[in-house]
């Protein structure tokens, strides 16, 4: 950067923070209203992990227990909390596994019992999937091991064990790639909204401090003074990153002092991700604020663009429940490889390396939009 | 009521001036329905009724009995839980993962059919995909009670398997005596298969809880998840409407408009109605296209239309009365435009305009749905998903309109003030 007057560039920048403090709706979106959006979504989707066991209630109506109690032990040995139904089943929320009357005798005939799960969710749910397949397990384990002396008999837990379990041939076995959490709740919520709201900011507020600049005249009146139209172009780069820096500390202490969440075990590829990500924002809200005259205008589109890029680019869902053409789309958009970069660096501890082909687009993206903003700027000042 | 006809007038076709401003209001409900769709509006077209995942399939072993497995896990009922992708053995499963190319990776290990005939023990691996939650466990779960099943079948097939192990390596021909017990032991493991074969009729049936008046929201079979979503973009653009026509106001009030109105013998009264009426009718339009929309492009059916245009009226009402209120009270604009988004986002975020309430958790629903855009949104929820009729939902479209004569009473009295002023 020969040729710039430092102190000059320096004096616009600060002006221009000056200014996008003085606005309280920039401060609000920049800092409050992100913090709301982490600290709502983040409860409404956190991951409640070992505590939130699954809970059944058994409400046998046979007149056996046999199945009841073999069902209850299968079950615990999944994991899960089991509870008999008392009361009036029909009042209790949650999973109800009802056993019908006659289902021991249908046992010992050796037909399939046929048990019904009573829910109070009006649709399926993936808890409810996977509570089936265990049920399922369970109920057919009992089936071929329970012989029908068994099931008018009175077994203990270890008779039942006996009786069902044996060595399978084939086994499954769990293994866990290294990552450092679950990307749910404040693991997601705070690289999600921290690319959304950085964004936001720049093609919104900043923007429409911008035109309203330009359209009062102010920039030219700039010029006149000993300040070159370089220095003038290069504050206003200055203040926008600064800025953004500002939101990415705030919203980075936030999420290490308040939610407690994992940032990787390589800062140098955190670092890398949110300098090229706010490089990126930067370039993409200066070629924005130089395509309108309106400041309203500027705003409206540039809020209803952010948030269709961030819906589409994976921060307001996880991209795991779309269709495989709406996963594809997150990777035309900014948005896209600014969350999956960080995503990958803060949940997986990906290496600067692994992040190679993200830290390239999303720098492609602020090597062309940067001058390119700049020159547009130049040219309408 | 000629000049409240001729102040709504002049502020529509002000408004209708420059176009692209009633555009963009439509544009942002319309721009995100559309994504929402696109991500959920498939959700429940599956035969499980959720996102089916997809089990990338590392096959090391290359064996007959590799195939069949392989071919049984992309057969029903396993298909309708998951997509079998079958994957080269020299490429890197875990970039595929971390790439989010599968929900999870599943290895046949080499050895895998010897190991069976010769009855050893054959350990799979499992390894789900650390950046999904949801897939990973459904397809585990699938994938458990499957080889379950299959483990099953060789524990009862064991000694059967035991007799013709030798007699696969042997190079003599097998004895009378050989075939016979082999013969023997296979008609054994058919007895038992007997029993086996009644695991055909292995299901376990969910009851839900019954629908108080017509059925879910369905989008041909399937359930139609967006129904749950159109109701809070529809308030949501609401709010984004009264605002963005208050924001004009107070813009054409700082340049003196309202003072000169104030000269002219049109009592105040009609002033604050007239204007508040034509920010009713362009709330109500923008409402009832978002609802067309919803009905014609996604395919969202608009029961109890009785209850839809109450609850969509109390709200737009509503809505009038607080931006009134907000930028009445304000003395600038930016301090309005201040409070106004904040009263907008945390009204619309507890009140259910970003999330549908009914994913909230037990202690939180009461309280959301007693706010204004909770009353609203569980109102449109109900009778749009699960056809409420009046008397079932009546006490949330109840509370909206409560809240709109509050606000409205609220707002026209600050504007009173404020016009007063100039």
């Amino acid at each position: 950067m020969r040729g710039v007057d430092w102190p000059g560039a320096v004096h616009v920048a600060r002006n221009d923070l000056r200014l996008m403090f003085r606005d309280r709706g920039t401060v609000f979106w920049s800092f409050v209203g992100p913090f709301l959006f982490v600290l709502f979504f983040g409860f409404l989707f956190r991951d409640n992990g070992a505590a939130d066991k699954t809970i059944v209630h058994i409400e046998n109506q046979d007149t056996s227990a046999a199945l009841a109690h073999a069902m209850s032990v299968l079950l615990k040995d999944e994991d899960l909390v089991v509870k008999d139904a008392v009361g009036n089943p029909d009042s209790i929320a949650g999973f109800v596994l009802v056993i019908p009357a006659g289902s021991a005798d249908t046992l010992a005939a050796g037909k399939m019992p046929h048990l019904v799960l009573r829910t109070s969710e009006t649709d399926p749910t993936p808890r409810e999937q996977t509570l089936r397949a265990v049920l399922i397990r369970s109920l057919m384990a009992s089936f071929l091991g329970l012989t029908p002396a068994d099931v008018r008999g009175d077994l203990d837990e270890a008779a039942i064990r006996q009786r069902v379990k044996f060595e399978p041939t084939v086994r499954l076995e769990t293994k866990t790639l290294p990552h450092a959490g679950p990307t749910l709740g404040f693991q997601h919520t705070i690289p999600a909204y921290l690319v959304m709201f950085l964004l936001m900011t720049l093609m919104t507020s900043s923007a429409e401090i911008l035109i309203a600049e330009r359209r009062a005249g102010q920039l030219q009146r700039a010029q006149v003074s000993s300040l070159g139209s370089r220095e003038i172009l290069f504050g206003k780069f200055l203040s926008r990153f600064s800025f953004a820096w500002l939101q990415i500390i705030v919203m980075i202490g936030m999420g290490l002092a308040v939610f407690g969440v994992k940032m990787g075990a390589h800062p140098e590829a955190l670092f890398a991700a949110l300098v090229a990500f706010a490089l990126c924002a930067t370039g993409l809200g200066l070629l924005f604020a130089t395509l309108f005259n309106h400041s309203d205008k500027a705003g409206g589109v540039g809020s209803l663009l952010v948030m269709g890029m961030a819906a589409l680019g994976g921060c307001w869902w996880p991209l795991e429940i779309v269709p495989t053409w709406m996963r594809k789309i997150a990777f035309f958009l900014p948005t896209g490889w600014g969350y999956d970069a960080l995503n990958r660096v803060m949940a997986l501890n990906a290496t600067l390396p692994q992040i190679a082909t993200h830290l390239a687009v999303l720098l492609g993206i602020a090597a062309i939009t940067l001058p390119l903003s700049i020159r547009r700027l130049a040219q309408r000042t | 009521m000629q000049a409240f006809f001729h102040l709504m007038r002049t502020d529509l076709r002000r408004l209708l001036k420059t176009p692209s401003v009633p555009l963009l209001w439509l544009a942002l409900p319309i721009g995100l329905s559309v994504i929402e769709y696109g991500a959920f509006g498939q959700i429940g077209s599956t035969p499980s009724g959720l996102p089916k995942g997809t089990l990338l399939l590392v096959d090391q072993d290359h064996s007959v009995g590799a195939g069949f497995f392989v071919q049984a896990l992309q057969r029903e009922p396993m298909s309708d839980f998951m997509e079998v992708v079958k994957s080269d053995t020299t490429e890197s499963y875990e970039k595929k993962l971390t790439n989010n190319d599968a929900s999870a990776v599943l290895v046949v290990p080499s050895g895998f059919q010897d190991s069976i005939l010769a009855g050893g023990r054959v350990s799979l691996t499992y390894i789900p995909n650390p950046r999904q939650e949801i897939r990973p466990k459904m397809i585990d779960a699938s994938l458990r009670t499957f080889l379950e099943i299959g483990n099953r079948f060789l524990h009862e097939a064991r000694d059967a398997l035991a007799l013709l192990r030798p007699r696969t390596e042997a190079d003599a021909a097998p004895s009378r005596t050989d075939v016979l017990m082999m013969t023997g032991a296979f008609y054994d493991a058919g007895q038992r298969f007997d029993k086996m074969g009644e695991l055909q009729n292995l299901d376990i049936k969910v009851q839900r809880p019954a629908r108080k008046s017509g059925s879910v929201a369905t989008s041909g079979d399937a359930v139609n998840f967006f129904a749950y979503f159109l109701p809070g973009l529809l308030l949501f653009s609401l709010l984004m409407v009264a605002q963005g026509f208050e924001r004009r106001q107070f813009v054409l009030r700082e340049r003196g408009l309202a003072r000169r109105i104030t000269a002219s013998p049109v009592p105040t009264g009609v002033v604050l109605a007239a204007h508040a009426g034509g920010v009713l009718c362009a709330a109500l339009v923008t409402g009832g296209v978002i609802l067309a929309l919803g009905k014609l492009f996604f395919h969202i059916q608009l029961r109890q239309p009785a209850v839809i245009a109450a609850a969509l009226v109390g709200f737009a009402l509503y809505a009038v009365g607080l931006m009134k209120a907000l930028y009445g009270a304000a003395r600038t604009k930016r301090a309005a435009e201040a409070l106004g988004s904040v009263v907008v986002l945390l009204s619309t975020l507890i009140g259910g305009g970003f999330a549908p309430i009914e994913i909230y958790s037990t202690g939180v629903r009461p309280f959301a749905s007693a706010t204004p855009v909770g009353c609203a949104s569980t109102s449109l929820v109900n009778a749009i998903v699960h056809g409420q009729s009046f008397a079932e939902t009546g006490a949330y479209v109840g509370g909206t309109w409560l809240w709109a004569l509050a606000l409205c009473t609220l707002g026209l009295t600050l504007s009173w003030r404020a016009h007063a002023r100039r």
